[in-house]
């Protein structure tokens, strides 16, 4: 089942780290399936001693997340689609975003948030799966019960999420727990608001037993909901995010206006405002908006007056090819027409004056 | 002349005092040791009042002394027995320990299957009524196969598994398409189909990796509780060497020997007699530690993830889940089925009917409000069994590596530690000066009190490590959730006392010689002292282990 991975995959991240000045967080390019533990653990580069020895002790967790990445990553571009900084990834930076998460922004929160989350998502799932070796259903979920409807049996298969949380506490925060410092605080204040988010969305489930339309016996069990729902409600909380600052002692936050309430454990915080990402700077990690496609129709952030900065953009006529007048034929298939459509993409423009500074 | 006659009367009175007051200071009294000896059952007779010359001493020191030769080799016998029973107390109460834990927790899984067979029963036949008591023998196999699994362990639970969910397929099959009639080839058709199709959705694959994982965890670890019973058993039963008989008998009671009745071995003493005496067993602590780390690493699976009550408790309701899919998918996976296998001949009017008549019969159960199930068994929960044999097995780490001080710090058989200054050295009441020698058989060759011959392991603890090693590498499987590959180690074969760790085809057969060569040996030792027989031992007993050596290394491959 382990394919080895090529030779470069394996150096890169070594090479990169050389040409990095700092990392900000590498549990996050354990994307790669395959390879053994013991490869895969020690040439991540930034993992702390303890996320090691908890690669080591539990490869198959580690698979579990390194599958997760991929979804949460999906969930914040999804976010950030209409946004300036859209949650983009540099598939050749070990630090997954690049340097743009190294200010203590609200798109930090929010990364840190929806990394803790995915981590949970991902494990409690592989769990209930019956994939990881060391859990299982929830054991706590056994016997009868009532609800609103009547008794019930719990059975099937209760995600065991805090044995998710668990872990995903141990493993993600390893890192944070070894600085005492502003950002360390911050990461850990969002790492366990995104891991609390995931909880919330646990529901209950339920199926009949009996013959055929019977409901002689009804059994239920706590599932998650998709991920999307979770993604949804700290995307609520990125866009209510507070701005704080360290109190006096070092030890927590106060808010940094005053008339604005104090954050609460499922609060997103961060200390910096956050650059425009508007145009191209390395030092910020901002990659720019020249070439975003941007929506002529719209108010909202992806408008092509707010997308493109003001500097304007340009428009192409493009057609593709999409299916069209399906219909259902007996038994059992779906056929479809193709159809040509003709489309206007609007693209924005590169800054004129920086023209000879950033090549495209 | 008067005069002169008295004078001589007064020197000869006077030399006979000072005869008779020399006489008396020379003579000790024996009294309080011929009541010691008495006191043992032993006969009077052969104790003196007052001490001899010790010429006739073998082992006891040969100055003036309190003990006969009758009086030595009693107590010779009586030193090898006063250490058998120390050490077989200490034995006999770990072996105890893991006799009734292994008794208990094969009490408890047999009767959880029990409870879950029965639990099923009672909850199918209340959701599915007729139809699952014409098919219930469907269930009975399950619970069968699943009890000899435990039992006997020659059962593949995946493909048990497999078996038991094909024809779970084949009868709802047939149930939910009872209009038509089926041949035994269209069946085998639908069941290639439908691997694909996934009619019971995926709880087939989640119940195969819980059952697979739980009954492995729990078979092993109840075998490993029965394998630590044997190995203590057969550990505890020591015969001392000729060396060792003479070290204890020093130790014990040639104090005696020398009138000092009420003084103590020194601890260091009693020490290094009982690393000497004791060395074999030293040598198991290492294989020892390890299959307890293993078994408390099954325990932590067993009251975790692999819980086999979690996985047993709730079994109907997981089978229920499957058959429930299928019932909801049912149309679709039929009309897929015959898609791919053609369409199926339809029964004659006649048997529509009964069919329809049965469907009937089976909507008039009246809904079931269940009742809390039992979730013990044998009066007890598998997390607080296993929490309690946790403790017991924290405890019987490094057994065997204490056990010499354990016997040592028994006051029948040593001073404390604070008495290190006027305790019996082996020679007299004062300090021991040598340093105490480490555990095991390789450490012995300098021990000063007990002669070692450490070429010479003990076959029966070679065959304990063997035992245990073999359960320790099934332990970390099971931990691993691997099934495991036994064999049968039943309480039979352990009784026939043919040792467990025998199971390599060239095993026996090289025991077997070694024993033998181990007897010869003896009977040369007797014949002819010279150590020329010592020497000639040697390359057989070398390449005994070099193939020993070999075997389990192919094994381990």
């Amino acid at each position: 089942m382990n394919v080895p991975l090529g030779g470069i995959w394996l150096w890169l991240p070594l090479l990169l780290t050389w040409l990095t000045p700092e990392v900000s967080s590498s549990w996050w390019y354990m994307r790669a399936t395959g390879g053994s533990s013991r490869v895969m653990c020690d040439n991540v580069p930034g993992l702390v001693s303890r996320q090691r020895q908890l690669c080591h002790r539990h490869p198959d967790v580690m698979r579990a997340i390194g599958l997760g990445v991929a979804e949460w990553t999906a969930e914040c571009q999804h976010q950030f689609r209409q946004h300036r900084w859209n949650c983009n990834t540099l598939d050749r930076d070990h630090s997954l975003f690049g340097r743009v998460l190294l200010r203590s922004s609200r798109e930090s929160a929010f990364v840190y948030a929806i990394s803790s989350a995915g981590v949970v998502f991902a494990i409690t799932r592989a769990c209930s799966q019956g994939e990881l070796k060391s859990c299982s259903c929830d054991p706590k979920k056994k016997g009868s019960a009532k609800d609103s409807k009547g008794t019930f049996d719990w059975g099937g298969c209760s995600d065991n999420i805090d044995y998710g949380i668990k872990f995903a506490r141990a493993f993600v925060d390893a890192k944070e727990r070894k600085g005492k410092d502003a950002r360390a605080l911050m990461n850990l204040h969002n790492n366990r608001a995104g891991r609390k988010a995931v909880k919330r969305f646990l529901k209950q489930e339920c199926k009949c037993h009996g013959v055929s339309g019977s409901c002689t016996l009804r059994t239920c069990w706590l599932a998650m909901a998709d991920f999307r729902k979770t993604g949804d409600y700290l995307w609520r909380k990125y866009n209510g995010a507070i701005q704080v600052v360290m109190n006096q002692d070092g030890t927590g936050f106060t808010v940094a206006n005053k008339r604005f309430k104090k954050p609460t454990k499922n609060d997103l915080v961060y200390f910096e405002n956050s650059p425009d990402y508007c145009i191209r700077d390395r030092e910020a990690g901002s990659l720019g908006t020249a070439g975003r496609v941007c929506n002529l129709t719209s108010r909202g952030m992806d408008s092509c007056e707010v997308m493109c900065c003001g500097r304007g953009y340009d428009t192409s006529h493009v057609t593709r090819m999409t299916k069209c007048e399906c219909k259902f034929h007996w038994c059992c298939a779906v056929r479809c027409q193709d159809c040509l459509e003709a489309l206007d993409v609007h693209t924005c423009k590169a800054p004129k004056s920086a023209d000879w500074a950033t090549p495209t | 002349m008067a005069r002169l006659g008295l004078l001589a009367l007064l020197c000869t009175l006077a030399a006979l005092s000072a005869s008779l007051l020399a006489a008396e200071l020379k003579s000790k009294s024996c009294s309080e040791v011929r009541r010691l000896y008495v006191s043992k059952g032993f006969n009077k007779n052969d104790a003196p009042l007052y001490e001899i010359n010790g010429d006739h001493l073998k082992i006891c020191p040969q100055d003036y002394t309190c003990c006969s030769q009758e009086m030595e080799e009693k107590y010779s016998l009586q030193s090898k027995d006063d250490f058998k029973t120390v050490v077989s107390e200490q034995c006999n109460h770990l072996q105890a320990i893991f006799a009734s834990r292994y008794k208990k927790f094969d009490e408890f899984f047999k009767e959880l299957l029990e409870n879950a067979e029965k639990s099923l029963n009672d909850m199918f036949v209340k959701t599915y009524g007729h139809l699952y008591m014409q098919n219930s023998e469907l269930f009975k196999d399950l619970f069968v196969e699943l009890k000899r699994y435990y039992v006997a362990g020659n059962v593949n639970l995946e493909e048990m598994l497999n078996d038991f969910w094909a024809r779970l397929l084949e009868r709802m099959f047939r149930l939910v398409n009872s209009q038509y009639h089926f041949t035994d080839e269209y069946l085998e058709c639908v069941s290639k189909y439908t691997e694909q199709l996934k009619p019971f959705g995926d709880v087939p694959r989640k119940l195969k990796l819980q059952v697979t994982r739980a009954f492995v965890a729990a078979r092993t670890f109840a075998q490993g509780l029965a394998v630590a019973r044997d190995v203590v058993s057969k550990v505890s039963v020591v015969n001392p060497t000729a060396q060792c008989t003479h070290a204890l008998l020093k130790m014990i009671y040639c104090s005696h020997c020398r009138g000092l009745v009420t003084v103590k071995p020194c601890y260091n003493y009693c020490s290094n007699i009982m690393r000497g005496c004791l060395a074999n067993q030293g040598d198991l602590d290492f294989e020892w530690n390890n299959f307890i780390d293993a078994m408390l690493m099954v325990a932590e699976r067993l009251e975790g993830p692999f819980n086999i009550e979690s996985v047993m408790d709730p079994i109907d309701v997981k089978i229920s889940d499957a058959i429930m899919n299928m019932q909801d998918n049912s149309v679709q996976v039929s009309q897929k089925v015959f898609q791919g296998c053609g369409p199926p001949k339809p029964l004659p009017a006649g048997r529509i009917s009964r069919s329809i008549s049965e469907s009937a019969f089976s909507a008039r159960f009246r809904p079931y409000h269940p009742e809390q199930r039992p979730t013990t068994a044998a009066g007890t929960s598998l997390d607080r069994l296993v929490t309690d044999v946790k403790e017991k097995l924290k405890q019987a780490k490094k057994f065997w590596s204490s056990l010499p001080s354990t016997v040592c710090n028994d006051e029948r058989m040593a001073a404390g530690n604070e008495n290190e200054d006027d305790c019996w050295n082996g020679k007299g009441k004062s300090r021991y000066l040598f340093a105490v020698t480490g555990n095991g058989l390789a450490n012995q060759g300098n021990n000063p009190e007990v002669q070692v011959d450490t070429s010479k392991p003990d076959i029966l603890i070679l065959r304990q490590i063997m035992a245990l090693r073999v359960m320790t590498s099934k332990m970390k499987n099971a931990y691993n959730g691997n099934d495991v590959d036994f064999f049968d180690i039943s309480d039979e074969s352990s009784g026939e006392g043919s040792g467990s760790g025998c199971e390599y085809q060239q095993c026996p057969s090289e025991f077997e010689y070694n024993a033998t060569d181990h007897s010869g040996k003896s009977a040369n030792e007797k014949a002819d002292s010279a150590g020329g027989a010592h020497a000639e031992a040697k390359p057989y007993l070398l390449a005994a282990l070099c193939i020993l050596f070999l075997a389990v290394q192919g094994e381990w491959r």
